[in-house]
């Protein structure tokens, strides 16, 4: 748990780290908000499973992500559901990104999102929660729509699920593709 | 979106309702990301196993307490197939990746709850000599894949007498079949293939694992402890028979 911590830290620093030092050389200078919504599939390769590494296919999900970006600062939240090998789950993710590269049709940002949630079960839910940094690539298609390409480590656990079940503490790379269409 | 809508009020599974300490002490269970690993403290044998497919919608976990008294009895070991979204449809031969982790196994036999029987015996149909006994129960082939000329056993166990209504076109998709009562034993004398039936009196479908009350159950008039009993001492009786123990 130490370890995962300790990885969880210095990709959440490697990744906001070099958008920091940007975003402070960058000119102060009044930028417009823009709000997005984003629709997509994500692909949960799995890595690591309760005590041990244990790669292979690990669900996915769909989402539904809405976005205000301002001052490079990205902020999302929205609702994601999801199928694995606990069943279909839902989860709330709560992001915020920093953008590192904003060229005429291309944004490359790093983010962070915090994700509490449940598993789906009967006749009460399990409590999930899942944490996670990211890469997005962004490539405007068109100045209402963009494709979007992300890809990061996310750990997920849920404590009762493991109290009562079966320990669930899983680290996943999940890589997703979406739509986002400016509002 | 409608789909997301649809999944939240249908997609729920079922939790597990047992305990630590329901879990047979004579087993050990290690669990990866796609199996339940239930293995006999004490082995009977080493070269047979009892290959799992859960019931839809339903957490993979349920059937450690059924499974466990099994294997702890029987000294075989058994592996449970984790399914994507708790539905075997979605990963039909994710049993066939299962056993490839399990070289010093040659004899395999598959058994599934529900829609979970419904698939292994899809794999069946579709590997029909890797697997030389299928196990059913309150379950059947899709019509699509008969299991008519299979050169393999079949046990076919049903919860109650209200599970049993469709049984006639359920049979005709499997081996030859001999109905064993309550207290029979007495095996077809056939050395080729053939289904036993066994139908268990006053359970309900949920009580092949350890959830629900399921929608549709019909009430139990028996214990699951007690039906927990009858299935383990069929599904011995099944291995007995041809061998495998």
């Amino acid at each position: 748990m130490k370890k995962i911590l300790i990885l969880f830290t210095a990709i959440t620093a490697f990744t906001f780290l070099p958008a920091l030092q940007q975003n402070a050389a960058a000119e102060d200078g009044a930028e417009k908000t823009e709000y997005r919504a984003e629709t997509g599939i994500n692909i949960n390769n799995g890595l690591y499973f309760g005590g041990g590494w244990d790669p292979g296919a690990n669900g996915g999900s769909v989402n539904l992500i809405f976005s205000r970006e301002k001052d490079r600062l990205l902020l999302g939240a929205g609702m994601e559901l999801g199928m694995g090998y606990t069943g279909f789950n839902l989860l709330f993710p709560l992001e915020a990104g920093l953008i590192i590269l904003n060229g005429e049709n291309l944004q490359i940002s790093g983010g962070a999102a915090l994700m509490p949630g449940i598993i789906m079960s009967r006749p009460l839910p399990y409590f999930l929660f899942a944490a996670e940094v990211h890469a997005q690539l962004l490539w405007f298609v068109s100045d209402s729509l963009s494709l979007e390409f992300s890809a990061g480590p996310r750990f997920t656990l849920s404590p009762g699920y493991s109290s009562n079940l079966a320990e669930l503490e899983m680290i996943d790379l999940v890589t997703g593709i979406a739509a986002g269409f400016r509002l | 979106m409608l789909f997301s809508i649809v999944l939240l009020i249908t997609g729920c599974s079922y939790r597990a309702l047992y305990t630590a300490d329901d879990i047979s002490p004579d087993v050990t269970i290690t669990e990866t990301r796609n199996k339940i690993e239930i293995r006999p403290n004490q082995p009977t044998v080493t070269d047979t196993g009892l290959l799992f497919y859960p019931g839809g919608l339903v957490d993979n976990h349920v059937y450690n307490e059924i499974l466990s008294d099994f294997v702890g009895e029987a000294g075989i070991a058994a592996l449970i197939t984790k399914m994507p979204g708790n539905l075997a449809v979605f990963d039909i031969d994710a049993g066939l990746s299962v056993i490839e982790d399990y070289p010093e196994i040659t004899t395999w036999i598959i058994a599934g709850h529900s829609l979970g029987g419904a698939m292994a015996a899809a794999v069946v149909y579709d590997n029909p000599d890797v697997f030389e006994g299928l196990i059913l129960m309150d379950s059947r082939p899709a019509s699509g894949n008969s299991l008519a000329d299979w050169d393999g056993r079949v046990l076919s166990l049903y919860s109650s007498i209200e599970k049993i209504e469709d049984v006639d076109s359920t049979l005709s998709l499997l081996p030859p079949e001999t109905w064993l009562d309550e207290t029979e034993t007495d095996y077809p004398a056939e050395t080729s293939n053939y289904t036993v039936v066994h139908q268990i009196d006053g359970g309900s479908h949920s009580y092949f694992g350890t959830y629900g009350p399921q929608d549709g159950d019909y009430e139990p008039t028996i214990t699951r402890e007690a039906f927990h009993a009858e299935v383990i001492e069929y599904m011995i009786e099944f291995f007995n028979e041809n061998g495998w123990r």
